[in-house]
C-alpha cells in the first residue's frame, strides 16, 4: 500500500464507500443481521472469557441441573455447564465457519479472476467448476473425514489436526459460486474504459489485478462470503452431527445437539440453544449478506 | 439437427464428468493414508494378512484395480441388472463389485437400499418444488408487500435450520409429545392395500417435510428473484401496453423466460437434497442410501463407499441433463450456438 497514487481513479473509489455505507444502512436488514453476528461473535469470543467457566468440567454430583444462578443454562449428564459448552462450542464453530470461508473465498477469487482474464484458461476452469457444482458434497466430505482424520489427528494433534481438516475440505468444495460470480464481474470488467486505459499504460498484470480488478469486484465478494460462513457453519454441524466431525468431548454447536438429541423430551434445552445458536447465526449472516446484495447492486430497488 | 448437436455434447460432457469423479474418488482413496488391514488383530500373521490382501484384490497395482472396478461398474454391473430382470446368465462368472463387509455384490445392497432414498428424496423435492415455485412467483408478483417479506423471512428461517435440529424437533413434537407420526422410518413395510399405502404415507410425512422446507428455501428465492428480472424487461411493458390482462402477461411473457435459471438451479440443488438426506436418513432412520453410506464409512467398507457416492454423482449428472434438456425446450435460442 505504499504505491504511489498517482494514476488511480481517485474521485471513483472515494465516493463508493460512502455510497454504500449509505445504502447499506438505510437497509434495516442488514444492519439487524450485522447486529445479530456481531453480538454473538462477541458472546463467543469475549464472553467466554467473562464467562470463565471449564467446559470440560465434570461436576457428578451436580448432573442434569436446571437451569440456574450458578449454571444460566443448567448442566448436562456430567454436571458440565451448559452456557460454557455453548460459548465454547461456538468459538469452534465460528472460527470453522470463517475459516473455510476464507478458503473457499480465495480459492473462488483466484480462479474466477484467471478464467475471466485469460481466455485460454477460461474453458477448463469453468468446466471444472461445473464439475465441482455436479459433485455429491457431503458424501465426499464424509468420505474425505473418514480418509484422513487419523492421519492429520496424528500429525498435528487430535483438534488442530480436524480443523485443518474441516476447514481444508470445506472449504475446497463450496468456492464454485463466488469463482462463477467473480468471472461474471471480471468478464464485463475488462472491457470497461479504465481498465483498458491501465492496460494501455502498461499495467502489469498483477498491479492490474490487485488495483483495479479486485477493488472493483469486492461488492460481490462480500455478499458471497457472508453466504459461504453461514454454509459453512451449516456443513461443518451436519458434519459433527453424522459424528464424522470433531471428537465427542470437543465441543461444537452440531455436536451439542446430536449429543444432546436422544434426551430431547427431558432436556429440551440442551438441543434447543446450540440449535437456536446455529440457526441465529446463519439466519443474521443471510440476512446481512441478501440485505448487502441490495445495497451494492444498483439495478435493483432499494426497499421501501 | 443443432439441438440434437447440443444434447449429444451435454450428454458427453457428463460421461466425462463422471469418469473423472470416478478417478478422483479412486484416487483419493488409494492416497489416503491407512490400511484395509488396520482393524485386523495383531495377532493374525504376515501371511494370513497376505492371504486376506489377495482374496480381496488388494494385491494388482492401483491402475489395474481402477480399471477393473471401472469395467465392472460399466459392464458387469449393468448385465448383472439385465440378468435379474430378465434372467438371463450373461454377467454369469464375471466378478462383479464385492463388499468387503457383507461378501455380496455392491449393487445388490444398493438395490435394497436404493428405492427408500428415491422416495423420499423425490417425493420431498417434488413436494418443495411444488410450494416454492407458486411461492416464488407470488413474492416477485407483490414485491416489497407485507407477503412478499414474510415469505423472503420465511424462506430465510427454513434455510437457518439445519434438517438435524428441525427433524429432532419435529419428532418430539408429532411423534412422542401428540403421537400422530411415527418417529421411525420401518423399511421393511410393505404396501399391499389401501391401510398399508396410509400406514406408509404416514411414515414418510415427517422425513420428507424436512427436506421439501430445504428444498423450498433454496428455490422459492431463486424463483422470486427470476420472475422479477423479467418483470422489469421491456417486452412486458410492451405486452402491457398493448392492453394484455396481467395474467395473460404473467402465463405468456414472463414465466417461461423465468424458468430457465430455476430449472437450473432444481437441478444444482440437488447435491444439497442428497447431503440433507444423508442426514434425515440418520434422524428417522430410514434405511436408504445415506444409511448405507454412512454405516459402510463406519466399517471402511471402500468399496461400498466408492461406489455408493458414485451413485450419488451419477443421480446429479443425470439430473443436471434433465435440466439442461428442459432448459433447452424453453429456450431455443440455447441450442443454435452450439
Amino acid at each position: 500500500m505504499t504505491e504511489p497514487v498517482s494514476h488511480r481513479p481517485a474521485a471513483k473509489t472515494a465516493a463508493a464507500p460512502h455510497l454504500l455505507w449509505r445504502r447499506i444502512g438505510a437497509h434495516r436488514g442488514a444492519v439487524a443481521g450485522g447486529m445479530v453476528f456481531a453480538a454473538i461473535c462477541m458472546a463467543v469470543f469475549p464472553g467466554a472469557m467473562l464467562w470463565a467457566v471449564d467446559p470440560a468440567a465434570v461436576d457428578l454430583g451436580n448432573r442434569n441441573a436446571p437451569a440456574g444462578l450458578a449454571h444460566p443454562l443448567g448442566t448436562d449428564q456430567l454436571g458440565r455447564d451448559m452456557l460454557a459448552r455453548v460459548l465454547t462450542g461456538g468459538r469452534v464453530s465460528i472460527a470453522v465457519g470463517v475459516a473455510a470461508m476464507m478458503v473457499a473465498l480465495g480459492l473462488g477469487t483466484l480462479i474466477g479472476v484467471m478464467a475471466g482474464l485469460s481466455r485460454r484458461l477460461d474453458g477448463p476452469l469453468m468446466r471444472l467448476t461445473d464439475l465441482f457444482l455436479s459433485l455429491p458434497l457431503l458424501p465426499l466430505l464424509l468420505v474425505v473425514m473418514m480418509l484422513f482424520r487419523d492421519a492429520l489427528s496424528e500429525g498435528l494433534g487430535p483438534q488442530a489436526g480436524l480443523f485443518v481438516l474441516i476447514v481444508g475440505a470445506v472449504g475446497i468444495t463450496s468456492w464454485m459460486t463466488t469463482a462463477r460470480i467473480v468471472r461474471a464481474e471480471v468478464l464485463a470488467l475488462k472491457e470497461r474504459d479504465f481498465i483498458r486505459a491501465a492496460r494501455a499504460m502498461g499495467v502489469s498484470d498483477k498491479r492490474l489485478i490487485l488495483h483495479h480488478i479486485l477493488p472493483n469486484v469486492a461488492a460481490p465478494i462480500l455478499v458471497s462470503a457472508s453466504l459461504g460462513i453461514a454454509s459453512a457453519i451449516l456443513t461443518e454441524s451436519a458434519l459433527s452431527f453424522l459424528g464424522l466431525g470433531f471428537p465427542p468431548d470437543f465441543p461444537t454447536w452440531g455436536r451439542l445437539v446430536s449429543d444432546a438429541a436422544p434426551g430431547l423430551l427431558d432436556y429440551p434445552g440442551r438441543v434447543i440453544w446450540p440449535g437456536m445458536a446455529i440457526s441465529l447465526t446463519v439466519l443474521s449472516v443471510t440476512w446481512m449478506a441478501d440485505a448487502l446484495g441490495d445495497a451494492l447492486d444498483p439495478r435493483r430497488a432499494p426497499p421501501r | 439437427m443443432t439441438q440434437a448437436r447440443g444434447l449429444i455434447r451435454s450428454a458427453g460432457r457428463a460421461s466425462a464428468t463422471l469418469l473423472i469423479f470416478a478417478l478422483a474418488i479412486f484416487a483419493l482413496m488409494e492416497l489416503a493414508p491407512g490400511d484395509p488391514m488396520a482393524q485386523v488383530p495383531m495377532t493374525v500373521p504376515d501371511e494370513v494378512k497376505q492371504e486376506m490382501r489377495r482374496a480381496l484384490g488388494l494385491d494388482e497395482p492401483a491402475h489395474m484395480r481402477f480399471g477393473l472396478w471401472l469395467w465392472q461398474l460399466c459392464v458387469i454391473e449393468p448385465l448383472a441388472g439385465l440378468d435379474a430382470v430378465l434372467g438371463t446368465q450373461l454377467s454369469a462368472g464375471q466378478p462383479r463389485i464385492l463388499s468387503w463387509q457383507a461378501r455380496a455384490p455392491v449393487m445388490q445392497i444398493v438395490a435394497s437400499h436404493l428405492p427408500q432414498t428415491l422416495w423420499v428424496v423425490g417425493l420431498a423435492y417434488a413436494v418443495g418444488v411444488a410450494i416454492a415455485l407458486p411461492l416464488g412467483i407470488c413474492q416477485a408478483w407483490w414485491r416489497h408487500s407485507v407477503f412478499d417479506r414474510a415469505g423472503t423471512a420465511l424462506t430465510m428461517l427454513a434455510y437457518s435450520v439445519p434438517p438435524f435440529l428441525s427433524g429432532v424437533v419435529l419428532i418430539a413434537v408429532f411423534s412422542v409429545w401428540l403421537g400422530w407420526l411415527p418417529s421411525i422410518y420401518d423399511t421393511t413395510h410393505e404396501v399391499r392395500g389401501w391401510s398399508d399405502l396410509w400406514v406408509q404415507a404416514r411414515q414418510m410425512i415427517l422425513p420428507v417435510a424436512v427436506l421439501a422446507v430445504q428444498t423450498t428455501a433454496l428455490i422459492a428465492r431463486y424463483t422470486r428473484a427470476a420472475v422479477l428480472e423479467n418483470l422489469q424487461m421491456d417486452h412486458v411493458r410492451t405486452a402491457r401496453s398493448k392492453g394484455l390482462s396481467e395474467a395473460a402477461v404473467l402465463a405468456r411473457h414472463v414465466l417461461r423466460q423465468s424458468m430457465i435459471p430455476v430449472v437450473t438451479v432444481i437441478a444444482l440443488g440437488l447435491p444439497q437434497v442428497f447431503g440433507g438426506a444423508v442426514v434425515t436418513e440418520q434422524i428417522f432412520l430410514v434405511n436408504g442410501l445415506g444409511h448405507l453410506l454412512i454405516s459402510s464409512i463406519e466399517a471402511n467398507d471402500l468399496p461400498v463407499v466408492r461406489t455408493v457416492t458414485f451413485l450419488m454423482a451419477v443421480l446429479i449428472v443425470l439430473a443436471n441433463l434433465a435440466a439442461d434438456v428442459t432448459c433447452r425446450l424453453l429456450d431455443p435460442r440455447i441450442g443454435a450456438h452450439d
